[in-house]
């Protein structure tokens, strides 16, 4: 695969990539390397192993991290109700503590959890995203090791299980914590920022077709500009495409005050984010060039 | 690109990631054998593309890639000089233009302080081995007891309880079914219960500190704090500020005490000078606000107060730290002093937003914390 063959992809896909995605991709597929995706929420880090899971027609399998993630949630689980029931079948048999232990502890008995379906499966390179690693321990985040550099697993009742077909992996942050080093260093790093206004354009258009071409230039010279004002929560790519569809969906052609007034809350979701950009509402229009009064 | 090019360009190569290691990079050999492999796959004409792939390959972080265009046009254009030569005069005329001032900021930031005070730590110079080391030595001590310290203050902030489960002690809490099982093995009868039970989390913490001028006669005891926290706690992010706030984490996680110190005086040069608390929280809400600043953190700010700042701004400030943090803990090295009442212009702005305010100007102070709160 190519450079430019990854770019065809991603945009056959409807997203919206440029140089730096393209490359990051394609070193990624190259190298056999995970790619760790980080920048500010809603602007297409999860999208990128969405999409690449359907460019590649495989499974996208998604482990989504949480504070207290641990390895029965991601890797495996016994099934301890079936085991208890074979147990108690084993009990009429004589059979020693060793034997009865193989049994149970067999594949029969094994619950497969994101990380190990990514691993096992030797029909096809699955893609495997690990979303929102930040938000895990730190303890998970040293579990990841093994897996990311040798793509192997240790199960300390079936001994260690080798990745048949190394997955495309995709790893996200939002940044609350930092990642340790070690981790960097066993991935593929790759920032993406808020687009620019022509970027975030072919967005809106690419993925709301029958949106108004002149509303759509609106929106994104608006969320441009909000960008700029100093929110709490700023609204990514993911608020633009909402706002841009509801406002399809009502069949406006143009910005004015009572429509933004309206529909606020699908772009900003804070109380105090909403004061302040309702105090410089004027200002923005002036600059998206709507006047204030219609 | 024929052999002989592509041999001289790996070695330009291999050199190139030498320069970068020097700059911070953390490049291994598995970095080196990736640019290879790569380039043994590809023929690159353009020159963005070229420099867009190393970036991919070399740089891990954000602010990595952010100073690679830079580092790549430097190196680029200083490739017909000795490559080694290249990098220790790089190093060297660093030493002489960056590290001075602020080192002697930070030196000057140790050394002025009151006479009764003054001790080994005050003549901390990196170029001095000798007292550098005797700093170390006296250093190691007290921050072992700061550890320590630190690490009971942490039981004592620990009470939320997380998703992660431990075994239960208590024999309370939901059913363990793995353990059980391995303990059942034998009996076939589920006689031995376990269970297991929420491990109570310790909170993060955002630790901030002033380094200005009036902060000077804590000077010693402030650095080995910040360091003991940042070395002993695990979730912590650390500032200090004076007229601008620097994020030091970075410079005090995984370096002894006298590489933190080098360190601090290479990269920090607001040593000693004025206070501008409320810009620099303002500075760190815009920066780092949205990450840092949640329902889980515990906010640290180590300051005395004494502020020429803007003092809405200070309020408006810790105000949004107070709604997004669950404490607000102020450590002022004055407020251990006998009749001590908020009365400098800092102080009296950051009270109503302060769960709790206490005096930590030695290691006794610190011991007391853990009781008071």
């Amino acid at each position: 695969m190519t450079l430019s063959e990854v770019s065809d992809l991603l945009s056959s896909q409807g997203y919206i990539s440029d140089s730096a995605i393209s490359m990051a991709v394609y070193l990624s597929a190259t190298l056999e390397k995970p790619l760790l995706v980080e920048g500010p929420a809603g602007v297409g880090k999860t999208e990128i192993a969405k999409v690449l899971g359907s460019a590649f027609n495989t499974t996208l399998i998604r482990l989504q991290c949480y504070e207290g993630l641990d390895a029965s949630h991601s890797l495996y689980e016994w099934n301890y109700q079936k085991q208890l029931l074979h147990l108690k079948m084993l009990e009429s048999e004589k059979q020693s503590v060793a034997q009865k232990e193989k049994a149970i502890f067999s594949d029969e008995f094994l619950l497969k959890r994101p990380l190990l379906q990514a691993i096992s499966d030797d029909s096809q390179k699955q893609v495997l995203l690990i979303d929102e690693l930040d938000r895990a321990d730190e303890e998970f985040e040293s579990f990841l090791l093994e897996l990311l550099s040798d793509w192997q697993v240790s199960i300390p009742e079936l001994g260690t299980i080798k990745a048949r077909q190394i997955p495309y992996v995709v790893i996200t942050s939002n940044r609350t914590r930092e990642l340790s080093d070690a981790l960097r260093r066993r991935c593929l790093f790759l920032w993406i920022d808020y687009p620019d206004i022509e970027k975030e354009l072919a967005i809106v258009l690419s993925k709301n077709p029958e949106i108004n071409q002149s509303l759509a230039r609106q929106i994104t010279t608006f969320m441009h500009e909000v960008r700029k004002l100093r929110l709490d929560k700023v609204p990514g790519t993911a608020e633009t495409l909402d706002w841009a569809r509801a406002l399809a969906s009502l069949h406006i052609d143009h910005l004015n005050r009572e429509v933004i007034s309206q529909t606020l809350g699908l772009v900003i979701k804070d109380w105090q984010d909403t004061r302040n950009l309702q105090d410089s509402l004027s200002e923005l229009l002036e600059k998206v060039g709507v006047k204030s009064k219609v | 690109m024929d052999s002989t090019s592509q041999g001289s360009l790996s070695t330009q190569l291999v050199a190139f990631c030498r320069f970068l290691r020097t700059k911070g990079f953390t490049i291994g050999p598995r970095e080196e054998l990736e640019m290879f492999t790569v380039l043994a796959q590809w023929r690159f004409e353009d020159p963005a593309v070229f420099q867009l792939m190393l970036a991919h390959l070399l740089c891990k972080s954000r602010q990595q890639q952010l100073d690679f265009p830079d580092l790549f046009r430097e190196f680029w254009q200083e490739l017909f000089k000795s490559f080694d030569s290249k990098t220790k005069s790089v190093r060297q005329s660093k030493k002489r233009t960056v590290k001075p001032p602020s080192l002697t900021a930070l030196k000057s930031w140790l050394y002025n302080k009151q006479p009764a005070e003054q001790h080994e730590a005050s003549f901390y110079s990196r170029d001095s081995g000798a007292s550098a080391g005797a700093l170390s030595n006296y250093s190691s001590h007290q921050i072992k007891e700061l550890s320590i310290i630190i690490e009971q203050l942490a039981k004592v902030w620990a009470s939320t309880p997380g998703r992660r489960k431990i075994t239960s002690k208590k024999n309370s809490g939901e059913i363990d079914l793995r353990r059980m099982i391995r303990k059942n093995m034998n009996t076939g009868e589920l006689i031995n219960i376990t269970f297991r039970e929420p491990k109570i989390q310790r909170p993060r913490l955002v630790l901030v500190c002033d380094v200005s001028k009036s902060m000077e006669m804590f000077s010693d005891f402030t650095v080995q704090l910040l360091y003991a926290f940042q070395s002993s706690y695990r979730s912590i992010e650390t500032f200090v500020f004076g007229t601008q706030l620097y994020h030091i984490s970075k410079l005090l996680r995984n370096h002894s005490f006298k590489q933190s110190l080098d360190l601090l005086s290479d990269q920090v040069p607001d040593w000693s000078g004025g206070t501008r608390i409320g810009q620099c929280l303002d500075q760190l809400i815009y920066q780092y606000g949205s990450r840092l600043l949640h329902g889980k953190v515990i906010f640290l700010m180590i300051s005395d107060g004494w502020d020429t700042g803007d003092t809405e701004l200070l309020q408006r400030s810790l105000g949004y730290i107070k709604r997004r943090v669950s404490k607000l803990i102020w450590l002022n090295p004055q407020a251990g002093k006998p009749g001590f009442t908020p009365s400098v212009q800092g102080m009296i702005a950051a009270m109503p937003f302060i769960d709790y305010l206490h005096g930590v100007h030695d290691i006794d102070s610190l011991r007391d914390l853990k009781t008071k709160i």
